[in-house]
């Protein structure tokens, strides 16, 4: 099978992230020219330039565009690792945090600690409930789809899909009933916005996709080692029950963080494991990091879109990545069905 | 409160997407003294806010853009969020800023203004806190009920904008409409049930009680609030059991739901609605959104207007 070298893959996603931050900082309702805004970035470094530019384009870009390039960064970077590592450790093409119902639970988490111990825990309160809720849901609907030592494709997505309609009508409800400005919108927990990016907010989401995206690749020759079965990879020394809680612990902490900070945005874990499979194989050494990557620079582009493409309003994020996720998801099917006779 | 706000929001949503925002500010050339600036206002969010400038202001609401422009500072506006339609000529060609429910920082800060104006039904708090951090000072106004909610709420935005003297004088022709129009009630002798239904979107039909902009006027107006009967605080979906037993004499609502629904014969198919007395008797009271809804500068014409409607008797010699 043809593979494209590591070192052209990895280049071409920085390239590709890093062009994608340059569209987030350079476009939106206010206009600053690209030569503007390294002025800007340079002199918050020190740096005088011949440059000039007004204060507020000063304040828009260092306090309202670069934390959300920043915060789609970490998300979409958070999304793309979780999605290949519970792909990984459940031996199962569909494992989308969102499909398999972590990311609602972690949206009740959030609503839940947000209102409990909002006053205790102050800003970390949203991030604690949303990696506690996600867990939940998790072990959950890992528990219902175990069967004799692996997942079934199907029963994953189902229990998922049910997981998903209980958690995520809870949020909604308290989000209803509570009517607290601390809480977001019905919308915003169930398709997401990154509207609400502020520095606070990357830094209390930063450290938590931090340490998945850090130690998620520790875990990649265990999870390829499971991919030939979990039989298998224990006789070849794995600890496999350590190794399925140390990676979905890790993956689903990325995935909480996440959605307790901009609600829960589905698809990206699906799409873009599955792009970095296409072109560059199974293995997660490369997939793990390279899903980190690709899922950085899809969220900031995507949240160009939705912000710019409806002015003065913003299109909620999740739209956008089903828009774009749904059909790839049909496709998936349909290719599985081909070649594998589908996954009854 | 936040599920009208949701409709709300995605009415209006859908109808504005065609809206640009302008990128390049024009000119300022208005220039009314504002001898009351700089001016520290603090906030029900306990937020202090120093406002230097009045020469290009944003509004979040659409009363507070009906304020300003009768304060004669409709020049400065540089900026309304879509519930801004009075005056309608002056308001149709302001850029949009999106809705109070649902604001995002870049089109406001696009405007380049020196003040925002909104009030505690802004949303969300991150924008309002990003907007400040660019060093726009956003005022958020108390939610002021009552009859005598126009004329302080005309005081505070003018001393806001550092024309107090302007205000004061506005405010007290204001408020002595409001008493002239009240005054009348005195020789009412009848007390019709009422009950404030506003229709948010064909299928989300709210009935409006304490705890809204109608808080206390339908008292003052000499009329009976079926809201508290029905057990409504706030804004509440409208069920059908709920308005019938309620049973008003009289419905109140606002035109654009009301001409949505096709007019009398539409409103009266909304289920509940029709087996009311108001029905049987075909007495619905239809007033324009910002008229009805604002509680601005027009409040003693809406008020005069209300009590006639409801008092037939008070028009006899």
């Amino acid at each position: 099978m043809w593979r494209i070298p590591v070192v052209v893959l990895f280049g071409g996603l920085v390239l590709g992230l890093i062009g994608t931050m340059g569209l987030g900082l350079g476009m939106g309702a206010v206009e600053i020219s690209p030569a503007q805004v390294l002025a800007i970035l340079l002199d918050h470094l020190g740096f005088d330039t011949a440059t000039e530019f007004s204060s507020t384009q000063d304040a828009v870009l260092w306090s309202i565009r670069l934390p959300r390039v920043m915060l789609g960064i970490a998300v979409g970077g958070a999304l793309g690792v979780a999605g290949a590592a519970f792909q990984g450790i459940f031996r199962n093409p569909l494992a989308d945090p969102h499909l398999i119902g972590i990311s609602s639970g972690a949206a009740l988490g959030t609503v839940v600690s947000i209102l409990v111990f909002g006053g205790v825990l102050g800003s970390f309160a949203g991030p604690v409930g949303g990696i506690a809720g996600g867990l939940g849901a998790g072990v959950t609907v890992y528990m219902l789809a175990r069967h004799e030592g692996r997942t079934e494709v199907v029963t994953l997505v189902l229990a998922g899909l049910a997981v998903a309609a209980i958690t995520g009508a809870g949020a909604s409800f308290l989000s209803v009933a509570a009517d607290d400005a601390r809480l977001g919108s019905v919308l915003f927990y169930s398709l997401g916005s990154l509207a609400v990016a502020t520095w606070d907010l990357l830094w209390v989401t930063l450290p938590f996709v931090a340490v998945a995206v850090v130690f998620l690749p520790v875990a990649a020759r265990r999870l390829d080692l499971l991919l030939l079965g979990e039989r298998e990879a224990a006789h070849l020394g794995v600890d496999v029950e350590r190794t399925r809680m140390v990676v979905v612990g890790l993956a689903t902490t990325a995935v909480g963080a996440s959605v307790a900070a901009v609600g829960a945005i589905g698809f990206v874990g699906l799409l873009v494991p599955h792009g970095v499979r296409l072109v560059a194989g199974p293995g997660h050494r490369v997939l793990l990091p390279a899903s980190a990557i690709g899922g950085a620079a899809l969220l900031v582009l995507t949240d160009v879109v939705a912000r710019t493409v409806a002015l003065p309003f913003e299109v909620p994020i999740g739209l956008l990545t089903a828009i774009i996720g749904g059909p790839v998801f049909l496709l998936l099917l349909g290719r599985t069905r081909r070649e594998h006779g589908g996954w009854g | 409160m936040l599920v009208f706000a949701g409709f709300l929001a995605t009415t209006l949503v859908a109808s504005a997407c065609g809206n640009d925002v302008d990128s390049e500010p024009a000119p300022v050339t208005a220039a009314i003294a504002t001898p009351g600036l700089p001016y520290v206002y603090t906030g029900p969010d306990g937020f202090s806010s120093t406002v230097e400038s009045a020469a290009r202001i944003v509004t979040l609401s659409g009363d507070f853009s009906e304020i300003i422009s009768s304060l004669g500072l409709g020049e400065n506006l540089v900026g309304v969020d879509l519930s801004s339609v009075f005056p309608a000529e002056e308001m149709r060609s302001k850029p949009k800023v999106g809705v109070e429910f649902r604001l995002f920082a870049e089109p406001i800060l696009a405007l380049d203004p020196t003040v925002v104006i909104g009030d505690v039904d802004a949303r969300p708090p991150e924008v309002i806190e990003q907007v400040r951090a660019a060093g726009v000072p956003v005022v958020i106004m108390p939610r002021l009920v009552g009859v005598d909610a126009p004329a302080e709420k005309i005081r505070l935005v003018a001393q806001i904008l550092g024309i107090g003297t302007v205000g004061d004088s506005l405010a007290a022709s204001v408020q002595a409409e409001v008493d002239a129009a009240l005054a009348r009630v005195a020789d009412a002798v009848s007390r019709p049930r009422v009950a404030v239904v506003y229709i948010a979107t064909q299928d989300q039909v709210l009935l409006l009680s304490d705890n809204t902009v109608f808080e206390g006027l339908l008292a003052a107006v000499g009329a009976e609030d079926v809201g508290p009967r029905a057990g409504v605080d706030g804004f509440v979906p409208l069920t059908a059991e709920a308005i019938v037993a309620a049973a008003p004499e009289v419905i109140i609502t606002a035109r654009r739901g009301f001409d949505d629904r096709g007019g009398l014969e539409g409103f009266l198919e909304i289920p509940g609605i029709a087996q009311t007395p108001a029905a049987a008797t075909g007495r619905v009271l239809v007033y324009d959104d910002s008229f009805l809804l604002s509680l601005g500068p027009r409040s003693g014409s809406l008020l005069d207007l209300i009590i006639s409607d409801l008092h037939p008797e008070l028009a006899l010699p």
